[in-house]
């Protein structure tokens, strides 16, 4: 029925002169409950189905973002895309894909979330809440929340392409916020799930309380440098935020201190950061990108030495490649990214440290970070490291360096390897030294 | 609006069959372009259109929330039946919906009226002066951002209100290269207003500042890290009173009770130097609404005066729970979220200081002329900003350009520190995200001194 829309959207769009018409649309619904002090404080559902459209004329191309589905609202911005083309004036390979030969199968579970009674989902998030208030530190259980979501996707063009993907799953947060001696700390804990049995709520407790209550009675430390660990969890934000300068739209942007040092040591050579769309500790196993590219697993950096660029089709035109299955709707962007781990453990890496800072919590990624010039200065907390052992929590200091030096001054990469909430895996990162300013 | 108000009434007489006592529904349908520049070219121009509907229940503070984009009368009775079955109680009085409240916008360039190729034109001339305005301009950057933003509000009170919201952004960035070295410089400037943006501000002298920043960074040295007095100038300066104090002004935070400010109305907060406002009306201002999102006409709220802690930004749903009215500040990025308390033009007032004579007057110490980014934890306090571009201050001069500086706080903390107010107030313009999601806003002050705060960076002895 929907494919019947879409056609008619790439007939009108080739009728108008477009040469090539591209429907990238996603139905979509979801539910989210929170709950606060014993009540369902909110519920929210939604059904959503929404299009990109990539249109080409005259080697050029654009998308048009299109929510009003109806004839005159499509044939409107249809026009508008029309005279968008016209006033591009910048000559780029302009690309849509007839589909790769073949597409790694993936065997992804498809739960129906909706086929759970609400009364237990509500239920779950009561005792979620009912426990973290239990504890002695509590001030305030700010949110206990759930959501789910399940979307299908389809890509299909006037080449002939013709895919598409179904996806679901839930999430489940809670937010505590703990005081001690006049001092207020939040935990954050959470969990995403294919399957609403495989939610492990005594799990989302201990972790709460576990970040709200070990940061009470944090303190800053003296202004220097000192060894530093980032936990699993921050190193796997602060690598997410630098995915950008991998690619070749940052490349041909200008917009990336890597061009030029393709196949030279740019970190050290126990780093190597791969891609693997089917990685099996992945949540999602992604067959194909948004272009219809077929998706395969790539070093990104491989025993220290910078591979190359990764691209969508428009880019590995301008470099004269082939697309490696990057190309998204938000840019070009990884599958399942991460650093592979060394065989140690956490307390073996920081066991020579004399006096260490360990990183459990970063704030403002966004704001404290070039990722042109790789300087970052940011927020941060966690916990002192004293002769082997972690001590102390530690808070209100800000860590400063340098991506591009840290990355070469990485020591240690340890097992305790996670898919975090960056959707980048990797184990806790030992690095020589930050400046760490405090008091 | 696709749905007769005749269509709205029927809808809403449903809303409250099953115990609700609060029913609102927000129409909204959005059109938007981005032509973006780089190095003299037209890279992409795209354009999108949001609409839909949201539908809100409330019974005192509970709500019920849902949006679809599919805006028929049969999909919003849909939504609302699945809406309607939280609640099990004797049904809430509908009152008929009453008229809309008349608006003047002034547009004198709509978005739509201009042709692109004018648009264009204007944006290459501004584009060229960052790109040749020196050799190591590696990449000129300059967008043109256009909404228009058209809602109705009708809810079961008898609100039947629909406004229009038109917004121009310009964004302008460079990337100077020297050797191994890159460094960004970054300006924007947004307004309530058409395409006439172009006669109200200089753009021109704003590209050569924005190249002329991004070849300074070239030189600057990594300021040293630790605890020192700044001085923050006036304009985009202001996002340290937006983060530190105006999100824990919101009564989404107020109402939980998970901000330092719960129950301080009344009492000193600030050094009595400090005077704020959040006001939802400034004329042709980036922030600015006729009416919010649950269809009140905004309006100028006093936050603090000389020290003192005089109120909140209040939405009608934690008004419920704190006992209070509205104050126009209820907010929401689109149909896609409920509305909540924000913010709109939040700034510090005036003071009788001179930004001359701060600088002259402080021994030692950063002189942070812009702010980059920031974020806050309501709950805590906890506050960090970036330093897009400081200066250090000795013996009252201002001497070396530093970089990667982060000033980090507590918002019950900061206020305090305070102590020199200048009198050149101005606003710049941001997105602001939080629970309602990403909204215009401008913040604002006049330049203003911190007696100490730890600024981190990378500088060593």
């Amino acid at each position: 029925m929907n494919k019947n829309i879409y056609q008619n959207w790439i007939d009108k769009g080739l009728s108008k002169g477009l040469t090539d018409v591209e429907i990238y649309a996603v139905e979509r619904t979801s539910l989210s409950i929170d709950v606060y002090d014993g009540k369902v404080e909110k519920n929210e559902v939604s059904k959503l189905h929404t299009a990109l459209i990539k249109g080409i004329f005259d080697g050029k191309a654009t998308k048009i973002k299109v929510e009003d589905l109806s004839y005159e609202a499509v044939d409107d911005l249809l026009d508008r895309m029309l005279d968008s083309l016209k006033n591009i004036t910048a000559n780029e390979p302009a690309l849509i894909f007839e589909g790769s030969n073949a597409y790694p199968t993936v065997d992804d579970k498809v739960f129906d979330f909706s086929k759970v009674a609400p009364v237990d989902k509500v239920n779950l998030l009561f005792e979620i809440e009912e426990k973290i208030q239990a504890n002695e530190f509590i001030n305030k259980v700010e949110t206990v929340s759930y959501s789910e979501s399940e979307s299908k996707t389809v890509i299909v063009n006037s080449k002939g392409l013709n895919l598409s993907r179904h996806h679901t799953y839930a999430t489940v947060y809670a937010v505590g916020i703990y005081t001690k001696d006049n001092q207020t700390k939040s935990g954050l804990s959470y969990q995403i799930v294919k399957d609403f049995s495989d939610i492990n709520s005594e799990k989302i407790v201990l972790d709460n309380i576990k970040e709200g209550v070990s940061q009470l009675g944090g303190k800053t430390v003296a202004s220097k440098i000192y060894p530093i660990v980032f936990s699993n969890e921050m190193f796997g934000n602060i690598l997410e935020v630098f995915t950008d300068i991998f690619t070749g739209e940052a490349a041909f942007r200008h917009l990336t201190k890597l061009v030029g040092k393709e196949d030279t040591l740019i970190a050290n050579p126990i780093v190597n950061l791969i891609d693997d769309p089917l990685f099996e500790k992945a949540l999602f196993k992604v067959p194909f990108d948004d272009e219809g590219v077929a998706c395969e697993k790539r070093y990104w950096i491989k025993d220290g030495k910078f591979t190359g660029f990764v691209h969508n089709l428009k880019t590995a035109e301008i470099y004269k490649t082939k697309s490696t299955g990057n190309g998204f709707t938000v840019g070009i962007t990884p599958t399942n990214l991460y650093l592979e781990p060394q065989d140690k453990s956490f307390n073996e890496v920081i066991s020579d440290i004399k006096e260490g800072i360990y990183i459990t919590d970063l704030v403002g990624l966004h704001a404290g970070v070039e990722t042109i010039s790789g300087d970052f200065s940011l927020q941060a907390a966690g916990f002192l490291i004293k002769d082997g052992n972690v001590t102390r929590p530690v808070d209100m200091i800000v860590v400063s360096g340098n991506f591009f030096t840290m990355i070469k001054d990485i020591e240690a990469i340890t097992n305790d390897f996670i898919f975090g909430l960056s959707g980048i895996g990797t184990g806790s990162v030992r690095v020589k030294g930050l400046t760490v300013a405090g008091e | 609006m696709k749905l007769s108000k005749n269509e709205i009434q029927e809808i809403l007489n449903q809303a409250l069959v099953t115990g609700a006592d609060f029913g609102e529904l927000f129409f909204e349908n959005t059109l938007s372009s981005v032509i973006s520049l780089k190095n003299k070219e037209v890279t992409n121009i795209s354009i999108g259109n949001v609409s839909g509907v949201g539908v809100r229940l409330l019974k005192g503070s509970d709500e019920v929330y849902g949006y679809t984009n599919d805006v028929t009368k049969a999909s919003v009775l849909g939504l609302l039946e699945q809406l309607k079955a939280s609640f099990n109680d004797v049904a809430g009085k509908v009152y008929p919906l009453g008229n809309a409240l008349s608006f003047n916008n002034n547009i004198k360039k709509p978005f739509d009226q201009v042709p692109t190729n004018e648009k264009t034109r204007k944006l290459l001339e501004i584009n060229t002066i960052i790109k040749d305005s020196n050799d190591l301009i590696v990449q000129a950057i300059t967008n043109l951002i256009e909404t228009k933003q058209d809602v109705l509000i009708a809810n079961t009170e008898g609100i039947y209100q629909n406004d229009e919201r038109v917004y121009s952004r310009v964004v302008l960035g460079a990337v100077a290269k020297r050797e191994e070295q890159m460094e960004q410089g970054y300006e924007s400037q947004g307004r309530f207003m058409g395409f006439e943006i172009f006669d109200e501000i200089d753009f021109k002298a704003m590209a050569n500042e924005v190249a002329e920043s991004a070849i300074k960074q070239l030189d600057a040295k990594d300021i040293k890290a630790g605890v020192m007095p700044v001085v923050i100038h006036n304009g985009f300066g202001g996002v340290i009173f937006h983060e530190a104090c105006g999100h824990p002004l919101e009564a989404s935070a107020i109402a939980k009770g998970l901000s330092p400010f719960v129950g301080k109305v009344g009492e000193k907060v600030a050094s009595e130097i400090v005077s704020a406002y959040d006001n939802g009306n400034v004329p042709g201002a980036w922030g600015r609404l006729n009416f919010d999102d649950e269809g009140h006409p905004t309006q100028n709220n006093l936050l603090i005066e000389n020290g003192i802690l005089k109120g909140y930004l209040i939405d009608k749903r934690n008004g419920r729970t704190m006992n209070t009215n509205s104050t126009g500040s209820s907010r929401r990025q689109s149909y896609k979220y409920s509305p909540t308390s924000r913010m709109n033009s939040t700034f510090i007032a005036n003071g009788k200081d001179k930004y001359e004579d701060i600088i002259r007057d402080t021994k030692y110490g950063l002189f942070a002329k812009k702010l980059g980014g920031g974020t806050v934890n309501p709950a805590t306090g906890e506050f960090n900003f970036a330093v897009s571009e400081g200066y250090m201050i000795e013996d009252g001069k201002l001497t070396d350009a530093v970089k990667g500086a982060m000033l980090i706080g507590n918002g019950k903390d900061i206020l305090f520190e305070i102590d020199r107010v200048a009198d050149n107030l101005e606003f710049g313009q941001g997105m602001c995200g939080a629970a309602s999601g990403s909204i215009p806003v401008d913040v604002g002050q006049p330049t203003i001194r911190l007696k100490k705060i730890t600024v981190g960076g990378l500088g060593n002895e």
